[in-house]
């Protein structure tokens, strides 16, 4: 398809250390995915990665194809065509991405004019009714305003609206609400999932809140380590987990109040670098057994296309 | 059950310009100290028939125009002008540091003074300001360690102060006071270890252009006094014959960047240090 | 009814140049062996009401009544000797250790400022304090950078029971760690509230989460306490902010519920 973000086996290393280690990935236009990790599983960099966006002490293998285009080998003057008309990304942080002493609606009409031959009185006139399209209300007088004078969900509408401003194919979210009270979180989420369904625009919802991704994304990878560890249609996923962290990390989430106390996944995550063929949860594991810290594992199919990266996903079934 | 591998980590990997320079001042030290040992002949008897001798076995880098062994005296000299530098900066370093810290933590008035006395005291320039000092006390070595004194500390307190105010708000701060702990042991014991490093890194940049004052006010006969062994007065002693007999300005010349490189590698390798520690 | 542990009285307090207080009278009762769950999003006054409550803030008004006595009527000197019975873990594990010190350092020093141990006995309590929050005794030789953000949280909460407190303010604990790594710490928490009888105000911005931890539970806006929370379930919840706040939690439907 042409609009499809498509990620091929993709490994990257930051300073000589493995960071993601072959990472396959498919965003179709108009689809939500979510991908789901926590701090250095690698999600952040694969969702990166994707927009050509990575860090310069960053080797990255394999192929990232969007229509014609494949990402990892374009120019940088290439990649910032491709970037705003076909890929857009927001942030975690809106005001560290934000011009502080540029008018919001300045910023916004700029991006309109990079992508658009238009001229300024119609690209103001375009990024105000693109503030009207995220919600932000009496947008003709708030295209005026400066970042600092916005509150932290309306700068991600800003946000929004910038990447809505050259007409993305993709828009890769990485952690958008994390900052955010889960009212704002709310609509901020709403948001999105309108803007997905209207302008059947294809969605990467990166984030370590299964329940966030849970709630717009119709599938859903979970990255550990580096690796995608389970990926499957988000129901499957949630409610029937074959992989046994994807398994606690739900049951971690649930507020059981039966129970005097919390599931927890013993231990921590490893620290990025030497990492083993062999399953990378295995010491964390509570369904591990001896085959598991020796046998290589692979991303495999267990039916319902979902599959599961673990050697015992067949047995487990049940748990 | 929990969480328990635990890395240790070796706080020296390949740190060289921390290495090097500290080696290099090490053996600059002992040389001074040993002087006596490492050169044969005496700094300041004369032996004018051998004046202007150009390098040779005998004498390595010359002798200058009183027939003296310039290797010698530029030996010597290091007892002098590194503790120009080291006490050149102690004194500032110690005083800036407990200024700035009373300053940043407790704020208000007390930092409101101070810095009005440190923003008097940075208006001038610096060297004007230590020679004028010198000049109004008189000449020698413990005229040169007041003026340092006076005119330095004020940067140690800049320093000092900046970082005391970005940490007083820390969380580990915070929860010293909360684990009710005086005043002196929050400011000594938790604030100043972590606020004193650039002070140190700026301490050793500040060392070499301590040793340079200390030569250049020598040189004007405001340091210390013939015939001492002093680098920068060698150079003045010798400055005539500069063109004739090169090597008499050569060797203090030398030595004096040579202490300079190796306390800013010194300096350069603290600073990495400190980055780490914090990461 | 005995006498609660603390009683906090019309607390609140006005920073300079804020358009309206961060805190505005703010009251409640803890007792020994309680815990307390606070919940607010970010702005709501949580953080100021903990700071308040450690003294580590002067409130404007209102009074800190902690056994018996009432803390704000103190100077500073008379204060410091009675700061250890309210000790606090803070959001940021990666803020709230002093990068200088070794961590049996850290701890041993809390004890020999109180007097709570000998210069000999010392090391056999930062053992037992270790392994009480569950790090082996090899991380009191080692400095904060060589741990993770669960390890130095567990190390914030040794610290703190090294001055062997009454109370621990648990402020957002586990807001800024891995969620695998969350529900570690929260257990830890309560396995040493039941262990060593100590009270707990548990605040946090993840309604779900301080519902579950605490039978009580205060919810703020704005600097106020907008609904108390006793015994109830959620769904009882009153005000309608609290209401707004249970909706927006996205639900995971997983296999269990």
């Amino acid at each position: 398809m042409a609009d499809d973000l498509v990620i091929e086996n993709v490994s990257i290393a930051i300073a000589g250390k493995a960071a993601v280690s072959g990472v396959s990935l498919r965003v179709p236009a108009g689809a939500a995915i979510g991908l789901v990790g926590e701090s250095g599983s690698g999600k952040s960099l694969t969702a990166r990665a994707s927009l050509g966006l990575l860090p310069k002490n960053a080797a990255a293998e394999g192929t990232i194809t969007f229509g014609a285009h494949s990402i990892l080998e374009m120019t940088p003057q290439e990649l910032r065509k491709v970037r705003g008309a076909g890929i857009a990304m927001i942030f975690q942080d809106p005001m560290s991405s934000l011009n502080p002493v540029a008018r919001v609606g300045q910023s916004i009409a700029q991006v309109v004019r990079a992508h658009e031959d238009v001229s300024q009185d119609a690209a103001a006139a375009r990024a105000v009714a693109l503030m009207d399209r995220v919600g932000i209300r009496d947008a003709q007088a708030r295209a005026a305003s400066f970042p600092h004078e916005f509150s932290g969900g309306m700068r991600q509408r800003i946000m929004i609206a910038m990447a809505l401003a050259a007409k993305p194919r993709i828009l890769v979210a990485d952690e958008p609400t994390t900052a955010l009270d889960v009212i704002v979180q709310k609509n901020i989420l709403d948001l999105l999932d309108q803007l997905r369904r209207e302008e059947g625009m294809g969605l990467l919802l990166v984030s370590h809140d299964l329940a966030v991704v849970g709630a717009l994304c119709s599938r859903i990878a979970v990255m550990y380590a580096g690796q995608i560890v389970e990926e499957g249609p988000a129901a499957e996923v949630l409610r029937h987990p074959r992989m046994p962290y994807t398994a606690g990390l739900l049951a971690s989430t649930r507020r059981d109040k039966s129970q005097t106390r919390l599931v927890s996944i013993p231990g921590a995550p490893p620290p990025l670098g030497d990492r083993a063929a062999s399953c990378r949860f295995a010491p964390r594991c509570a369904q591990v057994i001896d085959a598991c810290r020796t046998t290589p594992t692979a991303l495999a199919d267990v039916g319902h296309a979902h599959a599961a990266r673990c050697i015992r996903a067949g047995e487990l079934a049940h748990v | 059950m929990s969480d328990i591998a635990i890395p240790v980590v070796s706080a020296r990997s390949g740190n060289w310009p921390l290495r090097i320079g500290l080696t290099g001042f090490a053996m600059i030290v002992l040389a001074a100290i040993f002087a006596p040992f490492v050169t044969p002949y005496d700094p300041i008897a004369l032996d004018l028939a051998n004046a202007l001798r150009p390098p040779s076995f005998a004498h390595l880098m010359g002798t200058d125009h009183l027939g003296r062994d310039v290797l010698t005296r530029m030996v010597f000299a290091a007892r002098i002008d590194l503790q120009i530098g080291a006490i050149g900066v102690a004194l500032p370093l110690v005083i800036g540091a407990v200024v700035g810290l009373v300053a940043g933590y407790f704020g208000g008035w007390v930092d409101a003074v101070l810095g009005r006395i440190v923003d008097v005291i940075i208006a001038f320039p610096f060297l004007v300001l230590v020679i004028a000092i010198v000049a109004m006390l008189g000449p020698g070595l413990v005229n040169l360690y007041i003026a340092l004194t006076v005119v330095s500390w004020v940067l140690y307190a800049r320093l000092v102060r900046a970082e005391t105010l970005a940490l007083k708000k820390r969380e580990y701060v915070l929860a010293a006071r909360n684990l009710g702990f005086g005043h002196l042991r929050i400011m000594f014991g938790h604030i100043l270890p972590n606020a004193i490093a650039p002070a140190l890194v700026f301490a050793m940049s500040d060392f070499a252009l301590d040793v340079q004052v200390g030569a250049t006010l020598s040189f004007f006969g405001l340091g210390a006094q013939p015939p001492t062994p002093e680098w920068g007065l060698m150079i003045a002693e010798t400055r005539s014959m500069m063109l004739s007999a090169p090597w008499v300005v050569i060797g203090p010349g030398l030595a004096i960047v040579i202490v300079s490189l190796v306390v800013s590698l010194i300096g350069d390798g603290l600073a990495d240090k400190v980055r780490r520690l914090d990461g | 009814m005995s006498e609660p542990l603390l009683s906090v009285e019309g607390l609140s307090k006005n920073y300079q140049g804020a358009s309206r207080p961060a805190l505005a009278g703010a009251s409640f009762h803890l007792a020994k062996g309680e815990i307390l769950g606070v919940v607010g999003e970010s702005g709501s006054g949580k953080t100021t009401l903990a700071r308040c409550v450690a003294l580590l803030e002067r409130p404007d008004t209102g009074r800190v009544i902690f056994k018996g006595e009432d803390l704000t009527a103190l100077s500073e000197t008379e204060l410091r000797k009675r700061r250890r019975g309210i000790q606090t873990v803070f959001q940021d594990p990666y803020a709230s250790l002093n990068p200088t010190k070794r961590i049996g350092d850290a701890l041993a020093e809390v004890m020999l400022v109180h007097g709570l141990a000998t210069r000999t006995g010392v090391w056999g309590q930062v053992a037992a304090l270790l392994d009480q929050v569950g790090l082996p005794v090899t991380a009191a030789d080692a400095y904060p950078k060589s741990f993770s953000g669960g390890q130095r949280q567990r190390i914030c909460i040794a610290r703190a029971l090294a001055a062997q407190p009454d109370i621990l303010i648990a402020d957002e604990p586990v807001s800024s760690l891995d969620v695998s790594v969350q529900a570690q710490v929260v257990n830890l928490i309560l396995d040493l509230k039941d262990r060593l009888g100590l009270s707990v105000i548990f605040i946090g911005h993840d309604l779900q989460l301080i519902d579950f931890i605490a039978p009580k539970v205060l919810v703020m806006l704005q600097g106020e306490i907008v609904e108390s929370l006793a015994g109830a379930s959620l769904s009882e919840a009153r005000h309608e902010y609290t209401r707004a706040l249970i909706q927006a939690v996205p639900k995971l439907e997983t296999h269990a519920s």
